[in-house]
């Protein structure tokens, strides 16, 4: 029997101090705290047991919050008690904040298998850092670059931030950036809302200014080999997340632990915002489900080209076709419309959006949508 | 039965100015003189309308018939008539006080003389109506009664010097006030005998009993089982029921001249018995009607449309209930390309709009949209012809324009000394022309403006009240139609012609407006692919311009696995929001734009 395909995705909400501009689950806690987390996600694995063990596990992620915040002793305690299969993936990632990489820690991923390491860099402007309210500066960077590679990791990503505020252009970064050769980039222009401490300090930068700095970025990762290949992702040729991109293909995915989503089959699920209710619910033997959505048909129609366009080898329409039959006529006249403005192009059973569309991609997915 | 005796009545109304305790006045003499239980005080009295407790301004009448002994050892019947107390409904107070003989002038103690207490002494005068001063709020610390009176003599020329000193709040004096009205109001005169001659000064509609006028009657006599005539309306109804307020309605075998009560007959719309309307004998009409029957117009209008499109029924049944009550609300269906179906609706003045918009969505639970008020014009066409224009898209083109003439009011403002400036600067803002300015007192000033009643309905008096710190009065009255320097002016969006943006506007004033309105839609409409130009016009000329940058890049950065069902929820309101949007060429303009421009608020 074929075994369905699954990724894992671990969520690790700790970090020693919140960035001024993070929307996400993430606290500082002590370690007793995160002790008693590390337990409760090792009880919520168990609720699944029946799902991964006929699964065929092909990622396993862990992500936050800063995984690289636990100490080594929860670190060691956490990769030991998980499932041993989880271990099997084939790609299998471990965000890191640059104030945190160790030596110890790294050996200690080393030796339960984890082959691809994310920093978290953002910036290499010390200014913008702080501004940023981020704990770790540009020489942290560095020296976690060269305790990674030293450690033997061959497949690292860091993560650069660009739109941020007058004063703070993302040229400087990127060249510090390139001089540590990562084999993949994510790239993302800074998100405010307002109730974040950020927005209080910067207003954000025009967005022309930040459309010009994803121009720069572009093509300066282009001349050195990068592949952009989803819509804020470049890597060189085969160094690409399979996690990630398992999530912009729709596969099933597993997600544990505090505010972590899952999509099994055709329901997506997401769990609890809070330690105590997770922890509340795994105690009393429950799911630490907060919400849970069967999509429809034409949820997951859309779905398909909402994330599918994300890639740039696109949506295989074939496929398409075959699971959610024609496109609408409406569909039709905007795929036409959006090609003829060199927007979208349609090229062998593949639907693509061109690097002008992606740009513009809510619009042309706002007239996809049926 | 006794033989009716005119000598122990009294009729009389509380004018004031807004806050100077007229309603507390009005409810302190209902239950001193135990017109109602305690617990139907409350619920009669207290309750009524909350809309008004809350404003502090009467909209509908309160009429009792107070039973009280006097010092005289008399029983008197005592007819109170309140008075709306806004200058939206001038022309229901001079009916209420058509109603009387006599009036109570009641002045706030430590804030003086105001702009409405001027106006309704004049009305009550011209009514011949004896005015009684009342000081009222004398408990407050700040209470200035001996200057208080030396103003009221000195302005309104009355004899105030033996006012009862008054605190309707906590009851002091209170039977002074009684004492007053029957020593200085005149008994009233007529003929018990003569053939039935009232005047409606109110009415009110029950669901039961339909619409239930309110009359004074001035001669003769009505019960049960007569034959009565509406003479304005032409109409005639037999009558089922007699009676008074206590305020709450009591029947009573019959009502006599001189009297005050109400009447049932079956009459299905307030429309019948407009306020001033003549009540007669079918079988023996009188001759002539009382004088002074206006049918209200309306001087302001809006359109209400629903948030919701489904509201729209519910809005026209809503008005027609409110109508029911209110004879002087008119309003017909509209259309807006902006707001889709709606209803064009007209008001006595801008309190008015407020109130029945608020008593829309509070008792209705109507969710509304109200576009900017706008006010009548006359046009003359270069064809001699005639036309009343409210809506500028009905303006014929402008070469078959020969003028616009809109209405201007007279306008009196009380205020300090050191905000006279300001003052004036403000009605020279809104093209006010100075027609005098009297000292009332050491402190305060009265000056007199003429102003286009356009310029007064938006925001006019939050202006005067932050301009005067909150000290300034103001009250106005229309006075005609005169020929104004006024345009419409267009906006365009993508160079194409928005008919629901067009407006009336004076020519000095239309560059300022232009450029608002184009900034404001600047900001509401979405950044799209194209850029976006945005013009003020008036016939060709562009008065005021903006441009909408390009956008060029609209797209969800990140997209991970616990981020899928937000941004596909963000991308499903964009959705819903587009279906909102209408399209101008390629351009997709927002509801949120026309109502940006349309609405009215109050960052103007």
């Amino acid at each position: 029997m074929m075994k369905n395909d699954l990724g894992i995705y671990i969520h690790i909400p700790f970090c020693r101090k919140k960035c001024d501009y993070c929307d996400f689950a993430s606290f500082c806690s002590d370690e007793e705290v995160q002790s008693r987390y590390i337990y409760d996600l090792v009880k919520e694995s168990g609720q699944y047991r029946h799902l991964t063990d006929t699964a065929h596990i092909t990622t396993l992620y862990f992500g936050g919050g800063t995984p690289s915040a636990l100490p080594p002793f929860l670190l060691r305690k956490l990769l030991s008690t998980l499932p041993e299969n989880y271990f099997q993936a084939e790609e299998i990632t471990f965000e890191m904040n640059p104030e945190s990489v160790t030596e110890e820690k790294l050996r200690i991923l080393k030796r339960f298998g984890i082959n691809r390491i994310s920093l978290g860099v953002q910036s290499l402007n010390d200014r913008t850092l702080q501004l940023l309210g981020r704990v770790h500066s540009s020489e942290d960077v560095g020296r976690a670059v060269a305790l990674i590679r030293a450690a033997g990791f061959d497949n690292l990503n860091l993560d650069l931030m660009y739109g941020i505020a007058e004063g703070h252009g993302v040229e400087e970064s990127l060249c510090g950036l390139l001089e540590l050769a990562p084999e993949h980039i994510s790239t993302y222009p800074l998100e405010l809302y307002d109730h974040l401490p950020l927005a209080k300090k910067v207003k954000l930068v025009d967005d022309e200014v930040s459309v010009d700095e994803f121009s720069l970025i572009n093509e300066k990762l282009s001349e050195r080999g990068y592949i952009r290949y989803e819509i804020s992702n470049f890597s060189l040729p085969s160094y690409a997340s399979r996690h990630n991109r398992a999530y912009w293909r729709r596969n099933d995915y597993l997600g544990l632990g505090v505010s972590a989503h899952s999509l099994l089959g055709s329901v997506r699920h997401s769990n609890l915002l809070t330690l105590e209710e997770y922890h509340r619910a795994l105690s009393s033997g429950e799911k630490p489900v907060a919400e849970r959505t069967p999509l429809r048909q034409k949820d997951e129609s859309f779905e398909t080209l909402m994330l599918g366009l994300r890639l740039t080898e696109g949506v295989d329409i074939k496929a398409y076709r075959e699971r959610f039959g024609e496109f609408s006529e409406a569909q039709k006249k905007a795929i036409e419309r959006f090609a003829s403005q060199n927007l979208l192009e349609m090229e062998e059973d593949w639907l693509r959006l061109t690097p002008e569309g992606m740009n513009m991609m809510n619009p042309i997915l706002v007239a996809l949508m049926d | 039965m006794s033989k009716h005796s005119l000598e122990n009545i009294r009729n009389f109304s509380i004018i004031a100015h807004i806050d100077h305790g007229k309603s507390t006045l009005a409810d302190r003499l209902i239950e001193s003189t135990g017109g109602l239980t305690e617990r139907e005080m409350k619920e009669q009295v207290l309750d009524n309308m909350d809309l008004e407790r809350e404003r502090g301004i009467t909209i509908k009448l309160q009429t009792a018939r107070l039973r009280y002994v006097a010092r005289d050892g008399k029983e008197y019947q005592l007819n109170l008539i309140d008075t709306p107390g806004h200058v939206d409904f001038t022309y229901e107070v001079s009916r209420s006080l058509a109603a009387c003989e006599g009036a109570l002038l009641v002045v706030d103690a430590s804030q003086g003389v105001e702009a409405q207490t001027i106006a309704n002494v004049y009305l009550a005068d011209g009514q011949g109506l004896e005015i009684v001063p009342v000081l009222n709020k004398i408990d407050l610390p700040s209470a200035r009664p001996e200057e208080v009176i030396a103003e009221i003599e000195e302005i309104i020329g009355v004899y105030a010097e033996d006012a009862p000193r008054i605190s309707a709040k906590t009851g002091q004096n209170i039977t002074e006030v009684f004492e007053e009205v029957i020593k200085k109001v005149p008994a009233p005169q007529g003929d018990p005998e003569a053939p039935l001659k009232a005047l409606v000064f109110d009415s009110f509609y029950d669901s039961y009993k339909g619409a239930i006028p309110m009359i004074r009657l001035f001669d003769g006599e009505v019960k049960k089982g007569d034959n009565v005539r509406m003479m304005a309306a032409k109409q005639e109804f037999e009558v089922t029921e007699v009676g008074v307020f206590t305020p709450a309605m009591r029947p009573v075998a019959s009502l006599k001249a001189g009297e005050v009560g109400y009447l049932v007959a079956s009459i299905k719309d307030v429309r019948s018995v407009r306020v001033g309307e003549t009540v007669t004998s079918a079988d023996h009409p009188v001759k002539e009607p009382l004088p002074g029957y206006k049918k209200a117009q309306p001087m302001v209008f809006c359109g209400l449309y629903p948030a919701e499109g489904e509201d729209y029924d519910n809005i026209r049944d809503a008005l027609e209930k409110l109508q029911l009550n209110d004879a002087s609300l008119t309003f017909e269906p509209e259309t807006s390309v902006a707001l889709g179906f709606g209803y064009r609706c007209g008001f006595l003045g801008l309190l008015h709009m407020e109130i029945i918009q608020e008593r829309l969505e509070r008792e209705f639970d109507l969710d509304l949209i109200a576009t900017a008020p706008s006010v009548i014009y006359k046009v003359f066409t270069t064809k001699g012809e005639e036309l009343w224009i409210q809506n500028p898209t009905n303006l014929p083109p402008v070469t078959e324009i020969s003028s616009i003439h809109e209405p201007i009011v007279k306008s009196s403002i009380i205020v300090p000394k050191d905000y006279i400036g300001n003052v004036m600067e403000l009605a020279q803002s809104r093209r006010g022309v100075f027609i005098d300015m009297n000292f009332l007192d050491e402190r305060r000033a009265l000056l007199h403006y003429e102003l286009p009643l356009n310029e007064i309905i938006y925001d006019f008096f939050d202006a005067l009240k932050s301009k005067t710190r909150g000290y300034g009065s103001f009250d106005y009255e229309l006075d005609r139609y005169e020929a104004s320097n006024l345009v419409k002016m267009d906006i365009l969006i993508n160079y194409e012609l928005i008919d629901a943006f067009s407006i009336i506007v004076h020519r000095d004033k239309a560059v300022a407006r232009g450029r608002q309105i184009v900034e404001r839609l600047k900001d509401a409409i979405p950044r799209q692919q194209i850029p976006i130009p945005l013009q003020a016009a008036i016939g060709g000329s562009i008065i005021a311009r903006e441009t909408i940058r390009a956008l060029r890049k609209d797209v969800l950065a990140k997209c991970y696995g616990g981020d899928i069902s937000r941004k596909k929820k963000l991308l499903e309101k964009q959705k819903e929001g587009k279906k909102r949007m209408r399209q101008f060429g390629s351009v997709e303009v927002p509801q949120q734009a026309f109502l940006s421009v349309l609405k009215f608020d109050d960052e103007k």
